[in-house]
């Protein structure tokens, strides 16, 4: 099933997204507690309460997290490149398209400083090069995603980027073409 | 629940109207005078009749009757102006994207790939009819964000 609203917490995404199997892990992972819950007297004090109602991490989460992990590197490349005033104009919403998927992703953007480009025209191969990377991990996420909903999500913010992508100004020497 | 055919099906719905809409704004297009526009055109509707060729056949494939095209279509508004035509291809294109995008959803390995560079190639070609870059191409439920 697909969503049709925005979406609310990670972990509720993913469950919308899936479409109950997050459910399903879910109620499995209750059966499984109950029974070692009366068979096994001597389980390791580390199995608190707590930790043992924390369910896995599914496969589709680390995808999330991998991606928002590749989306903080790609803003760290944009912010470095924010520092020329005249590329500004151009990766503005390329910033506001990462952030908003971000967002959707339900995830917390860790922005490492990027190195610092020499001049605009570094700054601006540094985008696209970054994009380019970016783009690619998305579409391969999207491909391995579990949830069909996921997926449509990860394939859309990979189009996006390579909407953004085109419309960068031409690398050095590409000229008009013939 | 949408099954892989259904949504090869949908797509094959749109690729049907897609060539027969290309074609429509091809025709009242002037390839001297407009020949930005009448480029862009001709490339889609050869895509998009490449894409309803080979959905035809995967459909067959998979046991199923391919879902004809329709024996007539409603032309978009605007075809008399050149804007009006950027315009209606434009619509076209995103239309598209948002189907492609379903496909994705309904659709795993080796399919969903191609879904998915479907909807890329519909997200640029969108450039070419003077769209701009979205932040979520084909999944407008999240368009708001």
């Amino acid at each position: 099933m697909l969503p049709d609203r925005p979406l609310v917490r990670r972990r509720t995404a993913l469950t919308g997204a899936l479409g109950g199997i997050a459910a399903t892990v879910l109620a499995a992972g209750c059966d499984t507690g109950d029974d070692l819950g009366e068979n096994d007297a001597t389980a390791s004090p580390s199995s608190s309460p707590s930790a043992a109602q924390e369910p896995e991490q599914t496969p589709d989460e680390a995808l999330v997290d991998d991606v928002l992990a590749r989306l903080g590197a790609a803003v760290a490349v944009l912010q470095a490149a924010r520092r020329f005033k005249q590329v500004r104009p151009k990766i503005a919403p390329l910033l506001h398209a990462h952030r908003s998927h971000a967002e959707v992703l339900e995830g917390e953007l860790d922005e490492a400083p990027a190195p610092r480009p020499a001049d605009p025209s570094a700054a601006t191969e540094a985008v696209r090069s970054s994009e380019t990377q970016l783009q690619a991990s998305l579409v391969d996420a999207a491909g391995r995603a579990e949830s069909g909903a996921l997926a449509k999500l990860l394939a859309s913010m990979s189009a996006s980027t390579t909407q953004h992508l085109a419309t960068l100004p031409p690398p050095p020497g590409a000229g008009a073409p013939a | 629940m949408t099954t892989e055919v259904d949504a090869l099906q949908a797509t094959l719905t749109a690729e049907h109207a897609a060539v027969y809409v290309y074609g429509l704004l091809g025709s009242r297009t002037s390839q001297t005078a407009e020949p930005e526009l009448y480029l862009a055109l001709r490339a889609a509707y050869e895509a998009h009749r490449e894409r309803r060729d080979t959905l035809i056949g995967e459909i067959a494939a998979l046991a199923a009757t391919p879902t004809p095209a329709a024996p007539a279509y409603t032309p978009p508004a605007g075809l008399d102006t050149t804007d009006g035509r950027y315009e209606a291809a434009l619509a076209l294109e995103r239309a598209c994207a948002s189907t492609y995008a379903a496909l994705v959803g309904a659709t795993a390995g080796l399919r969903r790939l191609e879904a998915i560079a479907l909807l890329n190639d519909a997200a640029a070609r969108e450039l070419s009819f003077r769209g701009t870059p979205e932040i979520f191409p084909g999944a407008d439920e999240y368009a708001d964000r």
